[in-house]
């Protein structure tokens, strides 16, 4: 119950004119900023931080609030509108929520995503008011060991989104692999198939990698089948229906557990949730068949599930001032500079300014909610402008975003050539989510499993001998082979309705 | 699509064999126990070894597995708005060089809007130069990004 009141009081404070106003004027930023392609949250938040400095603590910390909220949802709209993801956790978005957009329901996209975002955010913050403290205790029994169990065990997405052909998704997820592995070492240092490039040395960045694989191939596809515009259709229906809003809600509580539990994890990154939440979806799903073709089940997950994962990542990020990702490390930096030191005991000692903290989060997410959904109808618009338009526009958005993240022409290089190859991948049928997914999971997988076996002196079976691990190893084993199974049951029947067709 | 599979698999074969003569020059693990820089890179490479192998061998038998078609690549003068942005894109990071940012992006998006739609060109130029004074103020201006000067500008 002190939580309770501790939280009604970070409203009390965070809930005034003023106040609401800095958070309107945030999230209008946020967005603004989010919606330019390359310029994710991390970087809306590190460009708009100074603005607030003029600012009281809570006023700036809550106009802080309005603009990551803001990004995030920014990073969206360009996900669904024009195919560009903007981080990690938009990728999801983009099979389903472009897709859409191609259908004329670009407005139900955009509304389910700010809806299921809205929702899980609310939902999960019940979950930090009661159980932060408990649930910061029990996340730091995560260890390498779980870590790489974990990271197996989202692996098994791969088989899900790899499509018919499952030896197309494996090679997609093992370039993947190779790919995340240029540059250097992060354990040892060492230099890895840089074959003496000096920009090779800094890696592939991950967003020049999204950007030409879905931005750029896109563009080239459409080149070819000569669209005439995103959606030329008269749109119909800018707000989901009360089919849509049904259809959604289970997704909706799913991927808030997901997300928020997942978020507990400290240093897990937001895009493994969204592809976690995803991939359960799909699962669950009786028809499977529509992700990836414009269900819109694929958006609300991975958007619901980002947001409540932020919710679940303020446990480590305050008691442990562990961030999950590069957004909320900017975000808990700017947050000590107005006064909050996160630790173990930040509940007890500066519970009004946590509680004040987590107030202003939730009323950024409010926010969100209230600024954007009227403003669908204005953005569904881009799916009319001519596609000889756009195009040319959203190449240089392309170029310009890539180039954003390092400042390096290399960069606009590496989107033009991975645009080539994405654009290969759509006519030969290789997915491309599983070599995202493998990206992202690329570094962390590794890491775990070498700090694992440093810690056992290079005996595996520290990945079995400890419970949690264990029971992930299984599970992961157990949902392959029910995707294995369930794939081959499926061929075995098209084979014998084609028979029965003959 | 088999010789599309057959070719992709010869192609996978060669990245597999250079990535796992790469990982295999790298060295062990600090203190000898664990796996080293070269170890999960060099079980990857494996994988796709095997994966290659596999596109080859079906590539032999009969269709492919997920049904598609034949590969066909856009046709020159049919498709040629895909070649006009391909090569405009390729261009883009080379000139930018010789003519800097504003004027490589003003005319990028001069020429392919004139192209791709054959608008006017009071239409395209004022597009055009409407976007580049917006790309130029967001990210030049507001957010301090040094793009590449040119020879001219």
């Amino acid at each position: 119950m002190s939580a309770l009141s501790d939280l009604f009081a970070g409203f009390s404070v965070a809930l005034t004119f003023h106040n609401l106003l800095y958070c309107l004027i945030g999230s209008i930023m946020g967005t603004l900023v989010g919606v330019l392609p390359g310029i994710g949250p991390t970087s809306a938040i590190a460009i708009l931080l100074p603005i607030t400095s003029f600012l009281p603590p809570m006023p700036a910390i809550i106009m802080l609030a309005g603009i990551y909220y803001g990004a995030m949802y920014g990073g969206s709209t360009t996900s669904i509108l024009l195919n560009i993801p903007g981080e990690v956790a938009s990728v999801p978005t983009c099979l389903d929520g472009y897709e859409m957009a191609k259908q004329g329901r670009a407005g139900p996209a955009l509304a389910i995503s700010a809806i299921s975002s809205f929702f899980a955010g609310t939902i999960s913050l019940i979950g930090l008011t009661f159980f932060a403290p408990t649930l910061a205790d029990a996340a730091l029994v995560f260890g390498p060991p779980e870590y790489f169990a974990l990271m197996v065990f989202a692996l098994t997405m791969v088989i899900n989104l790899s499509g018919k052909d499952i030896i197309k998704g494996f090679v997609s997820a093992l370039i993947g692999f190779l790919i995340a592995a240029i540059g250097l070492d992060a354990v040892s240092g060492s230099a890895r198939f840089t074959f003496g490039s000096i920009e090779l040395m800094g890696g592939i960045d991950f967003i020049s990698v999204i950007i030409g694989l879905f931005a750029v191939a896109e563009i080239l596809v459409s080149m070819e089948e000569s669209v005439v515009a995103v959606f030329p259709g008269k749109i119909k229906g800018l707000m989901p229906t009360l089919h849509d809003l049904k259809t959604c809600l289970g997704t909706m509580v799913r991927a808030t557990f997901i997300g928020f539990f997942l978020g507990l994890l400290p240093g897990l990154s937001t895009g493994i949730t969204a592809f976690m939440a995803y991939d359960v979806e799909k699962r669950v799903s009786k028809h499977p068949e529509r992700f990836g073709k414009g269900a819109i089940e694929g958006v609300a997950a991975p958007e619901g599930a980002n947001n409540s994962a932020t919710s679940g990542a303020f446990v480590p990020l305050l008691c442990l001032g562990i961030p999950p990702g590069p957004a909320l490390a900017v975000l808990l930096g700017a947050f000590m500079i107005y006064g909050l030191q996160p630790g173990p005991l930040l509940f007890e000692h500066h519970s009004g300014f946590a509680w004040g903290l987590i107030a202003s989060m939730y009323i950024g997410n409010a926010m969100l909610l209230v600024l954007n959904l009227p403003l669908v109808g204005i953005w569904v618009k881009v799916c009319k402008i001519p596609y000889a338009i756009l195009s040319p526009l959203v190449l240089i958005f392309s170029f310009i975003g890539a180039f954003s993240v390092r400042n390096s022409m290399f960069d606009i290089w590496l989107t033009i050539i991975f645009g080539g190859i994405g654009y290969l991948m759509k006519k030969l049928n290789y997915p491309s989510a599983p070599l995202v997914l493998t990206i992202v999971l690329a570094a962390r997988l590794e890491g775990s499993l070498r700090e694992s076996l440093n810690m056992s002196m290079g005996n595996p079976s520290i990945l079995f001998n400890r419970p949690i691990s264990l029971g992930l190893i299984i599970l992961a084993i157990l949902f392959t082979f029910i995707s294995f199974w369930a794939r081959a049951k499926h061929l075995r029947v098209m084979e014998v309705a084609v028979e029965d067709q003959g | 699509m088999r010789k599309a599979d057959r070719i992709a698999g010869i192609l996978f074969i060669i990245i597999s064999m250079i990535f796992g003569v790469q990982a295999l020059k790298l060295r062990g693990p600090i203190g000898g126990r664990g796996i080293g820089p070269g170890g999960v890179p060099l079980a990857i490479s494996g994988g796709l070894l095997l994966c290659g192998i596999i596109l080859i061998y079906r590539s032999t038998k009969g269709k492919s597995a997920d049904g598609s078609h034949s590969l066909i690549w856009p046709h020159f003068k049919r498709e040629r708005n895909f070649y006009i942005v391909l090569l405009a894109s390729f261009a883009y990071p080379v000139l930018i060089y010789i003519f800097g940012f504003i004027l490589c992006t003003f005319l990028f998006l001069s020429l392919l809007i004139k192209v791709l739609g054959k608008f006017r060109w009071r239409s395209v130029i004022l597009i055009s130069v409407s976007s580049t004074v917006f790309l130029y103020y967001a990210f030049k201006v507001w957010f301090y990004m040094p793009f590449p000067k040119g020879l001219f500008w």
